[in-house]
């Protein structure tokens, strides 16, 4: 199975769970001829047949290699490189209610330092605190866009009290 | 006509006009930059600061604040693969690649020759033809709008790549996307899973951002070598006789289409910068360096950016019609000074409107200066060490998306659109395709189905309207122009690989 036919199967898979979503939409009295699930319907149509085509394109033509393959071993690793990132991503959404911006993103900054092949030190250390340093300026100090403040307001307060 | 003795009185009667210019372009470059800070909301930001400024230098301030954001959009376009616009979606496609053959310096010179250059056009079209023209605005209407975007849409055929089939299935799923939210007309939820923050639809920089920038991150860690450090030129590199020579088509092509689009309520600087890029391959004597570091392929949409920041004002000014967000703020900047934008503006607040061109000449000069001085600490950020660059460009992402509306869930978003997007770079399915149905999705159905309403069905009335019919008529030869390309260059890429 070649990646041009499981191209085609993943979009004509979305395109008929797409159309079936697009079929329960809520018919309204307000309603133009064309209706909220019109279009949609019509999208979900086009994208299955022409995923349908390239499934056929690529079970009649020969696949064009364009470039170098990675073999199945250098795939899977890189594979295993992306979700690490990822995993730091969903890490920083998961942890910065609690956190607080400057902590969590000085976190994010240290570990996808770590993960890219940097090493535990005082220089890291700093790039991150300076780092998460700058950001806050400029978002939170400078443009006045809120981050989240995480715990942080909730214990200086009840340390005050 | 061009009043230039009251444009110079203006100045004189107000000289906080030059430091207004030179502010507005440095803090409109700063928010340009940042992901996620789109330009309307860099200059909404400054609009309380203009409450007891001189009225003159505050419009300048917003003006040019406008113009500093849209260039400075193209920056993380070019430097890390992540539009801060909309707008500079298109120069990421061969920015990044003259970014990734060493010549970051020489692509952001392109970028800030050809934005000032599309400016300076558009701002003496702004000067000469504000009363004249505005009424070109008053013309559109939803079949016009339809007309538009599906000219806008035409593009992906020729943005495909190797496989026309992957790039329609690519504008499809854009399309798709932006059908999630409420329904236009009716107001009923679409592929909304009763999640709220899903009502008002998917904002396209958050695409964007995801199957840019996340999606390059995720491809960057998948690939041996990530500690290197970068070795891209050390300065900005302005374009010499010979490159400016090579630019002067494209650059042409994207000043028209710029001033165009900029009249065009709606039609904004994404439209014009795919539309330019897609005219300049069209006519370049190099068209496959398109899409592998072409310097027209910078220029182009570069130059309709620059001229839009200026012609967008045109329908603002002369009939108080803001034709975008961002004109709408200054439409707000000029409210609070207790002007009306409009014909009166002309008569009652003559010296003003003299002052804001005249802030405009200068804001041109500005953002040569204080981008040429920006541009070397980028640079100088970019050759970094690449661990510590890619986490900084990660911490960034996520506190830009996150600022767009204050929303984690959007981080959520912004994340699994780089999934997609790398999945997408894994099957090789071009992701512009996806940006523009995406952009100009929800325009072109809500529109459509208005115009339908308005005609009681009668799909007739997109042939009426002569603008419609004009845009529509466009679009086919567009389509017919580009598959008649793909028959032809598909024919001999299965020859070469038999």
């Amino acid at each position: 199975m070649n990646r041009d036919f499981t191209a085609g199967l993943l979009g004509l898979t979305f395109a008929i769970a797409y159309y079936a979503m697009a079929t329960h939409i809520q018919a309204s009295q307000l309603a133009d001829e064309v209706g909220p699930a019109g279009l949609p319907k019509i999208y979900g149509v086009l994208l299955g047949g022409f995923s349908a085509l390239l499934m056929a394109r690529a079970l009649i033509l020969r696949p064009v290699v364009v470039g170098k393959p990675r073999a199945p071993g250098e795939e899977w690793f890189a594979l295993r490189r992306a979700l690490g990132v990822l995993a730091i991503g969903i890490g920083y959404v998961a942890l910065v209610p609690w956190l607080g911006y400057p902590l969590a993103i000085a976190l994010v900054i240290g570990a996808a330092s770590l993960y890219g092949g940097g090493q535990i030190s005082l220089r890291l250390a700093l790039i991150a605190g300076l780092g998460a340093l700058g950001l806050w300026f400029v978002f939170v100090f400078l443009l006045h866009i809120g981050q989240p403040a995480g715990i942080w307001p909730d214990v200086i307060s009840g340390m005050q009290r | 006509m061009i009043d230039l003795p009251a444009m110079f009185g203006a100045l004189v009667a107000s000289p906080m006009i030059i430091p207004a210019a030179f502010a507005g372009i440095a803090w409109g470059i700063l928010g340009g930059a940042l992901p996620g800070i789109s330009p309307s909301i860099t200059m909404a930001l400054l609009l309380p600061f203009t409450y007891g400024a001189d009225p003159t230098a505050a419009v300048v301030l917003l003006a040019s604040t406008y113009l500093g954001a849209e260039y400075g959009g193209s920056i993380p376009a070019i430097l890390i693969r992540t539009p801060g616009t909309n707008s500079a979606a298109a120069t990421v496609i061969d920015g990044y690649a003259m970014k990734e053959q060493g010549r970051a310096g020489e692509a952001l010179g392109i970028s800030l020759y050809s934005t000032v250059l599309g400016s300076t056009f558009g701002v003496i079209l702004l000067v000469a033809l504000t009363q004249p023209l505005a009424n070109v605005a008053l013309a559109f209407q939803p079949t016009s709008y339809v007309g538009l975007g599906v000219l806008g849409l035409s593009v992906i055929a020729s943005l495909a790549g190797e496989s026309l089939i992957k790039g329609m299935m690519a504008g499809f799923i854009g399309l798709m996307i932006a059908t999630v939210g409420t329904d236009p007309v009716t107001g009923n939820n679409r592929f909304t899973f009763d999640d709220p923050e899903l009502l008002s639809g998917i904002p396209p920089i958050l695409v964007m951002v995801g199957i840019y920038a996340v999606a390059e991150l995720l491809e960057q860690a998948s690939q041996p070598g990530w500690r290197q450090t970068n070795t891209s030129d050390a300065a900005i590199k302005m374009p010499d006789a010979l490159m400016r020579a090579r630019l002067r088509v494209s650059q042409i092509i994207g000043a028209c289409i710029g001033f165009i689009e900029g009249l065009t309520p709606g039609g904004g600087g994404t439209i014009a910068a795919f539309l330019s890029y897609n005219e300049a391959k069209r006519w370049s004597k190099k068209p496959e360096e398109f899409g592998h570091g072409s310097p027209e392929g910078i220029a182009a949409p570069e130059a309709a950016n620059g001229s839009v920041s200026a012609t967008a004002l045109i329908p603002m000014l002369g009939l108080g019609i803001p034709g975008s967000n961002s004109a709408a703020v200054l439409l707000g900047g000029f409210l609070i000074h207790g002007m009306t934008p409009g014909p009166m503006l002309f008569t009652k607040h003559y010296d003003v409107v003299m002052g804001l061109y005249a802030g405009k000449v200068i804001s041109l000069f500005a953002l040569l200066i204080v981008a040429y001085l920006i541009l070397r600490p980028c640079i100088w950020l970019v050759n970094r060490p690449k661990h510590y660059l890619m986490a900084f460009i990660f911490a960034l992402v996520l506190s830009g998306v996150y600022a767009i509306h204050n929303s984690l869930f959007h981080v959520g978003i912004a994340l699994a659109f780089g999934v997609i997007g790398y999945g997408m770079k894994y099957f090789r399915i071009p992701t512009l395709p996806m940006v523009l149905g995406v952009v100009l999705g929800f325009m072109v159905e809500s529109n459509y189905r208005r115009a339908l309403v308005l005609s009681d069905g009668d799909h007739m009335t997109f042939a009426e309207d002569p603008i419609s019919a004009v845009l529509l008529g466009l679009a086919a030869i567009f389509i017919i122009i580009s598959l008649v390309r793909h028959v032809r260059d598909s024919g001999k890429l299965e020859s070469k690989a038999a």
